[in-house]
């Protein structure tokens, strides 16, 4: 995935547009899990836009597996914020969204619905409607509906920030778990506003501020992480510190 | 935290308040409405608070409906109007819900039609009853038509307002998930819809109902309008307040199993209420 000089704007009813990406660069190799943190109204949620066709580049030049980013392509998903489930389908129907949108039979579907769901520990709540789940549950169907369609770059927009500390741990580590167990592993851009989540869970993290990437660092620590333990590191306060720096606004 | 105890769990279900729409208080005093209405009514016409032409007795409003029963001119004429209700009601959902689905989805074409539809709209339709006899015939169809004019919009209005409330994330969703256009409509607008569909199905019901008997009232053959039309010249009013109580009993009716339909169809509303 590379985005080279990228600029983003947005305007409306004549006024001038309001730039939220000026010359950004990234490139992610494929497979990695890549980080993206920055204040509010920096620009992550529009880099995963850009990438998943939902807005254009006013300027510079963005592939993704060697193609323009096109809305809906099947090797791309994306998680939003919210979970977004349709309140009129059940977890299993949400799930299956995406495969009936490709055109897949109806009991190859609901299989693999099934099949993920129970990875996501929700296999007693395959024909409950999303009113009758908690938050985490939710959130975890969305999981499953991404990873349904199994697309090669995987987007995240702060996918556990709606959730409590203990259900996002509990959250974030199944995902790790399924991302981790692949072969062939994803491309995932994460957009977190939470750094410590960040080092928790990224093979790089990268900061971004005023339109454009400040900081782009390796984590340099094997997984699986622990967060105790991590937390615990010496080096983890510096890395933290040195990237936190770069949060504030004006640097 | 095992799956099962993070059922109902949620905080936008727990918030969510309590509807107040049935239990065994409320239909007590439904039933004694009726009772209620009888003894004022028997009341003023033994006051006579107005003459027993203009207000006849209950009991002479039954002994009307007995009597129309006897004749078989009751149900003959009924089923004649339902029919022609029914009809107008089932072509105004066929044809309106589409189409404001369609607008909902197309606001550029709503931004060019939408001044003449709401223009349309707010015609009076029982203008056009004489054009739709002359185009029609006198038969049912022209009922239909009269039904048809008035609640097609309805839908139409509703299925419009049902798609522009639809919940930009899943529209996001659906289109992140590579869903066409003909997919977005069937998978996100539609469905999205259908509450306010059904919203204008119960709506539709009674409009369609009045259509049909304007029609009837003005010329036709046959139908309880045909009926209303010829005791009202000759004053019989048991028999005219014995015909609209009967259409208030069907309308309601149809009301009641229009919302038991919607119920079942819509069990995601009553999931997220339980």
């Amino acid at each position: 995935m590379a985005l080279r000089s990228v600029t983003v704007g947005f305007g409306a009813n004549g006024r001038a547009p309001v730039r939220v990406l000026t010359g950004l660069s990234l490139v992610v190799e494929r497979g990695q899990l890549v980080a993206l943190v920055g204040a509010s109204g920096c620009g992550k949620t529009t880099v995963l836009d850009l990438v998943a066709g939902l807005v254009g580049p006013s300027s510079g030049e963005a592939a993704v597996l060697g193609e323009p980013p096109r809305v809906g392509r099947r090797d791309v998903g994306y998680m939003f914020a919210r979970d977004a489930l349709l309140p009129w389908r059940t977890a299993r129907q949400n799930v299956e969204l995406g495969l009936e949108v490709q055109g897949w039979g109806r009991r190859a579907r609901r299989d693999l619905a099934e099949r993920l769901l129970g990875r996501v520990d929700l296999s007693s709540v395959l024909d409950r409607y999303p009113s009758e789940l908690s938050q985490g549950m939710r959130q975890r169907v969305a999981l499953a509906r991404t990873l349904a369609t199994d697309p090669a770059v995987l987007l995240m927009d702060e996918p556990f920030a709606a959730l409590d500390a203990q259900t996002r741990a509990s959250v974030r580590s199944v995902f790790l778990d399924i991302w981790g167990d692949e072969l062939d592993r994803k491309t995932v851009l994460f957009v977190t506003h939470d750094l410590a989540e960040a080092l928790l869970v990224a093979d790089r993290v990268v900061v971004i501020a005023g339109g454009r990437v400040q900081v782009d660092i390796e984590v340099p620590w094997s997984r699986p992480r622990h967060e105790r333990s991590l937390f615990r590191r010496p080096d983890y306060s510096a890395l933290y510190d040195t990237l936190h720096a770069h949060l504030r606004p004006g640097t | 935290m095992s799956a099962v105890d993070e059922v109902g769990a949620s905080d936008e279900t727990s918030r969510t308040p309590r509807r107040h729409g049935g239990g065994p208080g409320v239909w007590l005093w439904r039933l004694a409405v009726p009772p209620i209405v009888l003894g004022v009514w028997q009341l003023a016409h033994h006051m006579r608070l107005s003459s027993s032409a203009l207000l006849p007795s209950p009991g002479a409003v039954w002994d009307a409906t007995v009597s129309l029963h006897r004749s078989g001119a009751l149900w003959s004429n009924l089923s004649s109007t339902l029919a022609a209700a029914v009809g107008a009601l089932t072509l105004s959902a066929l044809v309106g819900t589409p189409l404001g689905v369609l607008l909902g989805m197309l606001p550029r074409a709503w931004a060019v039609l939408g001044p003449y539809l709401n223009a349309l709209n707010s015609t009076p339709r029982i203008a056009l009853a004489p054009v739709f006899v002359v185009l029609l015939g006198i038969g049912q169809s022209s009922k239909v038509a009269l039904g048809f004019s008035i609640a097609v919009f309805i839908f139409l209005m509703n299925a419009r307002a049902g798609v522009l409330s639809a919940d930009e994330e899943h529209r996001r969703v659906c289109l992140t998930l590579g869903a066409s256009k003909a997919q977005l409509f069937w998978k996100l607008y539609v469905p999205v819809a259908l509450p306010a569909v059904f919203a204008a199905l119960r709506l539709g019901a009674v409009y369609a109902l009045l259509g049909v008997v304007s029609s009837e009232i003005l010329a036709s053959q046959s139908g309880v309008g045909q009926l209303i039309a010829s005791y009202s010249a000759t004053l019989s009013m048991a028999h005219v307040y014995s015909l609209l109580i009967i259409l208030a009993i069907f309308a309601s009716v149809l009301t009641l199993v229009l919302g038991a339909v919607e119920a079942s169809l819509l069990g995601w509303q009553q999931a997220g209420r339980r």
